[in-house]
């Protein structure tokens, strides 16, 4: 059948993301919204006693954190994520052209695969963020199985990590 | 030909490396170090960066401003009021401007919360609490101090003895200005060994008593003998 017999129907369909990919992105980017909403009053003193109700927001950012990991590893596991877990491994595995991409800054221009080595980095700083967040979360939240020095590192990674997820949610080109 | 983004990723071709992997142990790596280590760094910045990176962004305190009732109780300079009562030869209550003229104690300490978050290097100003007691006069039989606040549901309670340490005060400057109403102004009480719970916001009264009663935050599971350095009886060896 060709275009010109059916004009109404593509010729091609390219089936980019499964309906599980989709489901574990914007599941995973509403908890992200949730998770940077809740985390400006609780940060910001100022913000906090216009907002007020710190305990509930508390409460809201705490549950969001817990169930973080759920959309990813839930849409990864079983035998839906077998698409997912291909694109995990083209995100994962970079060529010397793309390497080349990442030592010169984006300077250079690689030949692209279906992601591009800017998305690759996106997609590999979220799941690294999300490790680190939770590592850290979970000091702050059972802070009493830990020593304070531990609490007081966690804190400063948690905020600085915060900080650059924010940068790179807001100015990623 | 399928298109290019439906071919399979080449794991087997040459050239193809696992930066993915790299990156994102890398990361992992150095937020285990950060949570280790991350205390010292953050000592070494020191209060330029306070807790975290709020102190570099614009308009960014570097307090986390708890409340538990949700909101700010505000008390007026001229109307601040704190009561001194209980096992006591006088009962006192204070006007701002009393506090105000007594002895200063002027302390430079962190503050150091139980969760984590600490703000180094903080100025602190106000009446040593032995001085208030000294003052007023405690009776025998007084055992602990109890600490009620103008939000009516923050209570806190120190032995005697904690009260009076030198670096427990009754603070009325703090970061080289008024308490403001964030902090815990116009009065709060700062009790620099311990834990930011046991220095109550919103201080309105002080009751000398004949036993400890713990406070808000010890009824909600935190220590009664909230000792930043780790000791849990009712006296640190770690306190001047």
């Amino acid at each position: 059948m060709s275009q010109t017999e059916n004009p109404a129907r593509p010729a091609v369909r390219i089936l980019r993301f499964d309906r599980v990919q989709r489901i574990a992105h914007w599941a995973n980017a509403a908890l992200f919204g949730i998770l940077m909403a809740t985390a400006l009053p609780l940060y910001f003193g100022s913000l906090s006693t216009v907002v007020g109700r710190r305990h509930l927001v508390a409460e809201i950012h705490l549950w969001a954190g817990i169930a973080l990991p759920v959309p990813i590893i839930g849409s990864l596991i079983g035998p839906w994520g077998a698409r997912l877990r291909r694109d995990v491994r083209r995100i994962d595995l970079w060529t010397r052209d793309e390497i080349r991409w990442l030592r010169n800054l984006g300077s250079t221009t690689p030949m692209l695969d279906k992601y591009n080595p800017g998305q690759k980095l996106n997609a590999i700083f979220t799941a690294g963020a999300v490790v680190v967040m939770l590592a850290t979360g979970s000091v702050m939240q059972w802070f009493g199985l830990f020593p304070l020095t531990w609490r007081t590192g966690a804190t400063f990674v948690h905020d600085a990590v915060a900080f650059a997820v924010f940068v790179v949610v807001f100015t990623r080109p | 030909m399928l298109p290019a983004s439906e071919q399979p990723a080449d794991e087997g071709s040459p050239g193809k490396v696992a930066v993915g992997r790299r990156v994102f142990l890398g990361m992992a790596a150095l937020g285990a170090a950060g949570i280790a280590f991350g205390a010292k760094v953050q000592h070494l910045v020191g209060g330029a960066v306070g807790s975290g990176l709020g102190g570099l962004l614009p308009g960014g305190d570097r307090f986390r401003i708890y409340t538990i009732t949700g909101t700010l109780p505000e008390i007026s300079r001229d109307e601040y009021r704190l009561v001194v009562s209980g096992l006591v030869q006088g009962p006192t209550s204070f006007t701002l401007a009393d506090l105000e003229a007594m002895p200063r104690t002027k302390l430079v300490r962190d503050f150091q919360c139980v969760t984590g978050w600490r703000v180094p290097d903080v100025h602190w100003e106000g009446v040593r609490l032995s001085e208030l007691l000294d003052t007023v006069g405690i009776l025998p039989g007084a055992v602990a101090v109890s600490f009620d606040s103008y939000d009516g549901a923050d209570t806190e309670s120190l032995t005697l003895d904690q009260a009076r340490l030198p670096d427990v005060i009754v603070a009325h400057r703090m970061l080289d200005a008024p308490v403001t109403t964030e902090h815990g102004g116009p009065v709060r009480l700062y009790v620099a060994p311990m834990f930011g719970y046991k220095s109550l916001k919103w201080l309105s009264a002080i009751r000398v008593v004949d036993q400890v009663q713990p406070g808000y935050w010890e009824q909600n599971g935190y220590p009664v003998n909230g000792w930043i350095d780790g000791s849990t009886g009712p006296t640190s060896p770690g306190t001047p």
